[in-house]
């Protein structure tokens, strides 16, 4: 029961704490190792935080380890909590510093582990002595670095001193590592390891011997507490953070950069999906309401066609007059929906732009005229392009349209054209005001209620889109040149023989 | 009323072709003369009259003087107001059919001058409508407009191939649907009143 009772107050015990002048050091940018390396509480900590953990053979006490994050954060944590400092007897210090520069020696020789490693199972030997226990430190000692998630080479060279070499490699640790801190053991360890296997190690024997002889004086680490301590701890884990941050935060980066990527692709495939549904949808609703809806305005308009071609008082024919061209609004609606939502097959033929910008400017004149808004037709390419005359003559109509929307009296529209790869890019601008900005985003939605006034009302951007889109083409806004919309459509070789 | 008919007039008013009014002319069968100054035939009422009853066609298209419009739609509201449009303008005479069927048998019944047909009908479609109507000889003189809230090019096309002269939009706009059915019948597009 023995045990029991020395582990009992191991299990007990709060972190091993570091002494002041060591987290001073490590309060240093960068901090100081060498200042650290003597004090096993810090020591403890930097092989805490050691992540991801070297093995005995490559682990180095180095800038890198002591600038995690978590270790001056720990520390600080620590300076508040009930905490065994310094064992009182400097005896057993000495001990762990004579036993660390003798492994560390051995290993820079001998080659078989890394010295920092090498150290760190020196330093930390006596742990159990460290933390109070005396017999039993060996297995007090164990429960702590178990307890405290210590790497598994350290866990087992100082954890199982007192089983065979053999054991101990059995489970798992560095041979190298376990070899040298036995050698030391055996040569300075004195008394202090009553339950330490110990086995003859010929060549590594012999040099710990000679290398006991001229072992470095004990260095004593001050532990009175610093006043300041707490401020520079926090910002040594600030720095520590931005500095590690650095390294871990690029490949993070590359890898958010490709997540925002992968989910741009599913974000448009899916608005792609779900703009064709949208337009599935209403052309199937704009095919039902072609029939039911039109057969009562057929009704109504009938009849106030009726009453009108009675009526003698101008002012009530009038006003008939206003239903029957409302009935036809209605239908039209219905007819631009279904424009917009499944246009008619293109009947593609070879067109001159020059041609078809003209007809448009023919077909829209008079109507300009009495708005007293000038169009030009600037034709800057005399190209062809391949696609049903009839559409991209609605599409450009549409287009004019929305610019005599937005353009007051005296203004002007200028519609030109020009080749850009193999498109043919007929631009319509005019000397109006740009979208209303809450309205930009959908103006080519059918039915976007935002839009109350001016450009952009009804369905005539929306379907000269759609038919554009029919033609292998596209309509663009560009917000740079807010009155500008852009039809591009596939450019054509010019034909041999004269086309319309 | 109209009192002299041309050639193509009197074909459609006795239901025969053009080349049988001419050759029963030039023979002397049907009597009139000819325009001044031209070889144009002109064919007075009543030897037109007198001409249909010797050989047994019905007379009655000549004595209302009006063309007879079948008129074939389900929805019964806009049948009415379309026949009283169509019947106020004074030239023309007008049946009803309300469906597919009941259309078949009219057509061939009251051998009306054209059909103002309703593409979506109850039973059959208007497409059948006019195939029916084509594949049959004897109706060949018969006009067909065919009426709809559709309004896809191809669908109308489709329309056109099955046989229909014309095609009209609903809601349509009284006078434009009679010009169209004028043009098809070789009458004045302007009312007389």
């Amino acid at each position: 029961m023995s045990t029991a009772s020395s582990s009992q107050p191991a299990m007990a015990l709060p972190w091993l704490r570091p002494a002041s002048a060591s987290l001073l050091a490590l309060t240093d940018d960068p901090p100081d190792a060498s200042a650290i390396r003597l004090d096993p509480g810090l020591v403890l900590h930097a092989l805490r935080y050691s992540r991801p953990t070297p093995d005995g053979a490559t682990f180095a006490l180095d800038e890198a380890i002591l600038c995690q994050p978590g270790l001056s954060e720990t520390a600080a944590a620590l300076l508040g909590e009930a905490t065994v400092s310094a064992p009182s007897d400097s005896n057993v210090l000495q001990l762990g510093q004579r036993l660390a520069h003798l492994a560390s020696k051995l290993a820079a020789v001998m080659g078989l582990c890394s010295p920092d490693a090498a150290w760190c199972a020196g330093l930390l030997a006596p742990l159990g002595r460290y933390c109070g226990a005396s017999d039993h430190h060996l297995s007090a000692a164990r429960k702590l670095l178990a307890r405290w998630r210590l790497p598994g080479w350290i866990q087992i060279a100082v954890g199982y001193l007192d089983l065979p070499l053999d054991e101990a490699d059995g489970l798992g640790g560095h041979r190298g590592l376990n070899r040298i801190l036995r050698a030391a053991i055996r040569r300075v360890g004195g008394e202090s390891f009553p339950k330490f296997a110990r086995e003859a190690d010929g060549e590594l024997d012999a040099l710990a011997g000679r290398f006991a002889e001229d072992l470095p004086a004990y260095v004593e680490v001050p532990r009175d507490p610093v006043p300041e301590l707490l401020p520079r701890l926090l910002r040594a884990t600030a720095r520590a953070r931005g500095r590690s941050a650095q390294s871990w935060i690029a490949p993070l980066e590359d890898r958010i950069d490709h997540l925002v990527d992968q989910l741009a692709e599913a974000r448009l495939d899916f608005d792609h999906r779900l703009r064709d549904a949208k337009l599935e949808a209403l052309s199937e609703f704009a095919a039902g309401a072609s029939h039911e809806f039109n057969n009562p305005l057929a009704v109504i308009s009938g009849n106030a066609q009726w009453l009108k071609s009675r009526e003698a008082d101008p002012d009530k024919a009038g006003h008939l007059a206003t239903i029957i061209r409302q009935t036809q609004r209605v239908h039209d609606l219905l007819t631009g929906t279904r424009q917009f939502s499944s246009p008619s097959a293109a009947k593609p033929a070879v067109h001159s732009v020059e041609s078809l910008l003209g007809r448009v400017q023919r077909d829209i004149q008079t109507e300009a005229d009495g708005l007293g808004i000038r169009i030009e037709v600037a034709s800057a390419c005399a190209s062809f392009l391949l696609a049903d005359g009839e559409q991209v003559r609605t599409a450009i109509s549409h287009l004019v349209r929305n610019a005599l929307e937005a353009v007051g009296q005296g203004g002007w529209i200028k519609l030109t054209s020009a080749t850009a790869g193999s498109s043919v890019v007929i631009a319509v601008e005019d000397s109006g005001s740009g979208p209303a900005e809450d309205a930009q985003e959908h103006l080519f939605d059918p039915f976007f209620s935002g839009r109350s006034a001016g450009r952009g009302r009804g369905l005539g951007l929306p379907i000269a889109w759609a038919l554009a889109r029919n033609n292998g083409g596209d309509v663009r806004w560009d917000p740079t040149a807010p009155t500008r919309f852009a039809l591009s459509l596939p450019l054509r070789e010019a034909p041999k023989r004269q086309v319309a | 009323m109209k009192t002299v008919f041309t050639t193509g007039e009197a074909a459609k008013i006795c239901k025969v072709s053009q080349q049988t009014i001419i050759r029963c002319f030039d023979n002397g069968q049907l009597k009139g003369f000819r325009v001044p100054g031209s070889k144009f035939r002109r064919i007075p009422r009543e030897s037109l009259y007198r001409f249909m009853r010797d050989n047994q066609i019905p007379t009655d298209a000549l004595e209302s003087g009006k063309r007879k419009v079948l008129l074939v739609d389900d929805d019964a509201e806009l049948v009415e107001v379309t026949a009283r449009l169509l019947e106020d303008d004074g030239r023309f005479e007008v049946k009803i059919a309300a469906n597919g069927f009941d259309a078949g048998m009219m057509v061939k019944e009251y051998r009306p001058d054209i059909m103002l047909l309703d593409v979506m009908l109850p039973d059959i479609n208007g497409k059948e409508v006019c195939m029916r109507v084509r594949s049959d000889a004897s109706l060949e003189e018969v006009r067909i407009i065919c009426i709809s809230g559709m309004v896809e090019d191809d669908k109308i096309q489709e329309l056109r191939l099955a046989g229909a002269d014309d095609f009209e939009r609903k809601p349509f706009d009284v006078e434009i649907l009679i010009d169209k059915m004028c043009r098809l019948l070789d009458m004045e597009t302007a009312a007389v009143a």
